[in-house]
């Protein structure tokens, strides 16, 4: 039990520090920043420095703040903490292995929802109040598409397990045989919903500076607001995680025909993992940093009345699909 | 709405984070999602520039003059300059006229490049940022090459100009501006081609021109408004008769025609600046200064007033004097302070997000409205 914890708060913190620095180099790099240049030694000891920093910044707590406002943080941190056991790195190593994972992955995240509403409900401020009401209607949207997409791909595996899931998708076709393919507008409206979920946290927002998006954040300081900004990058690589695992075969490798997954060495299967989850990675980061921001009752337009029939019409394709193949 | 402004709520921003220009605070009142009322609050950065004018003598006071507004200095050098060239009775060299024009259309495409990022910074994106601070960068590395400062340059006096733009510079500053040429289509087709910025930009803070006479607004935000008033074509200063550039006017009055405006002031000033160094090069032996002794300027008593247009709107000096080698009253009329105004009526009926992107749309610099 206490080795599976320790195995998840690694695993977390490794995936969070190279997000962070994939974050740094990405964003550098196409802002023209001179630190791009900077070497791998500089870039690696940074997130270092940044957290030294945060950890030893002076936080600021009025008196009036209430059990709430000191316990939202971890209400948001320790669900998305948590759920990085369910994901199944490779055929071997499992640290959990429930039958309903992908539903109990999308509880937890949902709580996490509740923590920064309460962030935003206990800090005792308009703004916060407003920016807080916006990002729980941006996120509850978008939960609502991701669901019904990742609905039709368990009608298709047949089951709500991830690891179940990705060996549904093994065949001799390799590439051709993972979901993305059959399931394409599920797979597209995952990707959506999923930037539009996560632009709400870590897109530079939380400290509202420009937007009242982030203001759910505003009164955190110090390590509060580490633990809120840590989850940022926590669900991005989470939802990298299921996104790969449920449309792109998560740890098998693309030429199946040649390769049979179970031929490959576990560490290769993870290998396979981490490379489709960071190309996610960087895709998110590239819309991140070229396009401008939308508003946000725009976003909610785009997701209950285009994402949301779109992935109702990929659900029914993927019955069609089961249909026809029962048949 | 009566019974509603109970419920209402009242949220106030600033003066810090997270407003843009630092220094501004504002109070919103919300109903539901919209504004029903925003409130703008000034002086919060006030350091009586004006009453300092009584203290000190005419020279001690021009380098305070630009820091009246941080990113355009040059404009109100020029005002105050020509209030006091105007009650002493000289006449500039044609060379000092030529250089003053250039440098201050320099200084307009800096303030609109600045502008421009930090536009797109309030909008989301982070890349044109860069870029478009990369270039106002070169045209600060002119600055400091030819005057010696990057932001207050204390380069006019009274008589001219403190020295004279080598020809070698000249070219120089042709190859900057040819890239910023080149540059400034990168940023355009990185904003204005995105259907996010359009959506974003497009029919939000609408100013109609009727609004715009109420609350005084000048510059590029009344051209926008569909009124075509530019004081270097209304009243020609220095040698703007002599240069050939249009004014453009749109007539939409929102943030996405204030934004084509801007860009299309930066493309006129290039062309301008490039006039500037077609004349200095072909007259390049003549006299640039007068060669004044700057510690004894004393004008005849009078009051001048004086129009500059600067890259946020009419400028105005009120100078009156009585002989001595101190201002009797200066009086100094920013465009800034009177766009500030406009925002309780640009900004009821839009979101809370809309809000940032109609302030910075205004090109408003708060230390040029406390003065």
């Amino acid at each position: 039990m206490i080795k599976s914890f320790l195995i998840t708060v690694i695993i977390a913190i490794a995936a969070v520090y190279a997000i962070i620095c994939l974050e740094k180099h990405i964003i550098s790099v196409f802002s023209l920043n001179p630190a791009s240049k900077n070497g791998l030694k500089q870039l690696l000891l940074e997130p270092f420095c940044d957290i030294i920093k945060i950890f030893s910044k002076h936080e600021y707590v009025q008196k009036r703040r209430n059990f709430l406002f000191l316990a939202a943080p971890i209400i948001v941190f320790c669900p998305v903490l948590t759920a990085f056991c369910l994901i199944p790195f490779n055929q071997a190593f499992k640290l959990t292995n429930f039958d309903t994972s992908l539903i109990i992955f999308f509880a937890l995240v949902s709580i996490s929802v509740i923590g920064r509403f309460l962030a935003g409900f206990s800090s005792e401020n308009n703004l916060s109040l407003v920016g807080a009401a916006r990002v729980v209607s941006k996120l509850i949207a978008s939960l609502i598409s991701i669901g019904i997409s990742i609905l039709a791909v368990s009608y298709t595996a047949g089951s709500l397990n991830i690891d179940t899931i990705i060996q549904a998708q093994s065949s001799t076709k390799g590439l051709f045989g993972w979901y993305f393919l059959p399931l394409f507008i599920g797979a597209v409206v995952f990707f959506i919903s999923a930037l539009i979920l996560l632009n709400t946290g870590k897109a530079g927002f939380i400290s509202a500076e420009n937007s009242s998006l982030g203001a759910y954040a505003a009164e955190y300081s110090g390590i509060k607001l580490a633990l809120l900004e840590i989850s940022d990058y926590m669900l991005l690589f989470l939802f990298s995680a299921i996104f790969a695992s449920v449309f792109f075969g998560g740890y098998l490798n693309p030429f199946g025909a040649y390769v049979l997954p179970e031929n490959l060495h576990p560490l290769e299967q993870t290998f396979w993992f981490l490379v489709k989850i960071f190309i996610i990675v960087f895709c998110a980061f590239l819309v991140r940093t070229s396009l401008p921001k939308a508003k946000s009752d725009k976003l909610l337009e785009l997701s209950y009345k285009v994402l949301l029939p779109l992935s109702l019409i990929n659900l029914n394709i993927a019955v069609l699909i089961l249909y026809l193949a029962g048949n | 709405m009566k019974n509603n402004s109970k419920n209402n709520m009242i949220i106030n921003l600033g003066p810090e984070k997270p407003l843009n220009p630092t220094g501004l605070s504002i109070s919103v009142e919300l109903e539901g999602e919209k504004i029903v009322k925003c409130t703008p609050q000034l002086g919060l950065t006030h350091r009586g520039l004006e009453k300092a004018a009584q203290d000190k003598d005419f020279s001690q006071y021009l380098p305070l003059v630009e820091k009246i507004d941080y990113l355009s200095a040059f404009f109100y050098a020029q005002a105050y300059l020509s209030a006091l060239e105007g009650l002493s009775g000289i006449e500039l060299p044609k060379k000092a006229q030529y250089i003053r024009v250039l440098t201050m259309e320099l200084n307009r495409i800096s303030s609109h490049l600045l502008w421009f990022g930090a536009f797109l910074m309030t909008l989301g994106t982070t890349t044109p940022v860069r870029l478009s601070y990369k270039l106002r960068d070169e045209i600060l590395n002119i600055f400091e090459k030819l005057t010696g400062g990057r932001m207050s340059h204390n380069y006019y006096v009274f008589g001219g100009v403190k020295h004279d733009i080598p020809v070698e510079f000249l070219a120089e500053i042709s190859t900057c501006l040819s890239n910023i040429n080149k540059e400034l289509k990168t940023l355009e087709n990185m904003a204005a081609k995105n259907p996010i910025f359009t959506s974003r930009t497009m029919d939000i803070g609408v100013l109609n021109t009727q609004n715009a006479f109420e609350y005084s607004i000048t510059g590029v935000n009344l051209r926008a408004s569909g009124y075509n008033l530019d004081f270097r074509k209304e009243k020609p200063y220095l040698v703007y008769n002599e240069l050939e550039f249009p004014t453009p006017t749109a007539f939409e009055g929102d943030v996405y025609s204030r934004y084509l405006l801007r860009i299309e002031e930066i493309k006129i000033s290039i062309n301008l600046v490039n006039q500037c160094i077609d004349w200095l090069l072909a007259n390049e032996r003549e006299k640039y200064s007068l060669n004044i002794d700057q510690n004894d300027i004393k004008p005849s008593a009078g009051r001048a007033v004086t129009c500059t247009e600067s890259a946020r709107g009419l400028v105005m000096c009120c100078l009156s004097t009585d002989g001595n080698n101190k201002a009797k009253r200066l009086k100094w009329r920013t465009p800034s302070f009177y766009t500030v105004q406009a925002l309780g009526r640009l900004v009821p009926g839009h979101t809370l997000e809309d809000l940032n992107v109609v302030i910075s749309s205004l090109d408003i610099v708060i230390s040029e409205a406390d003065r």
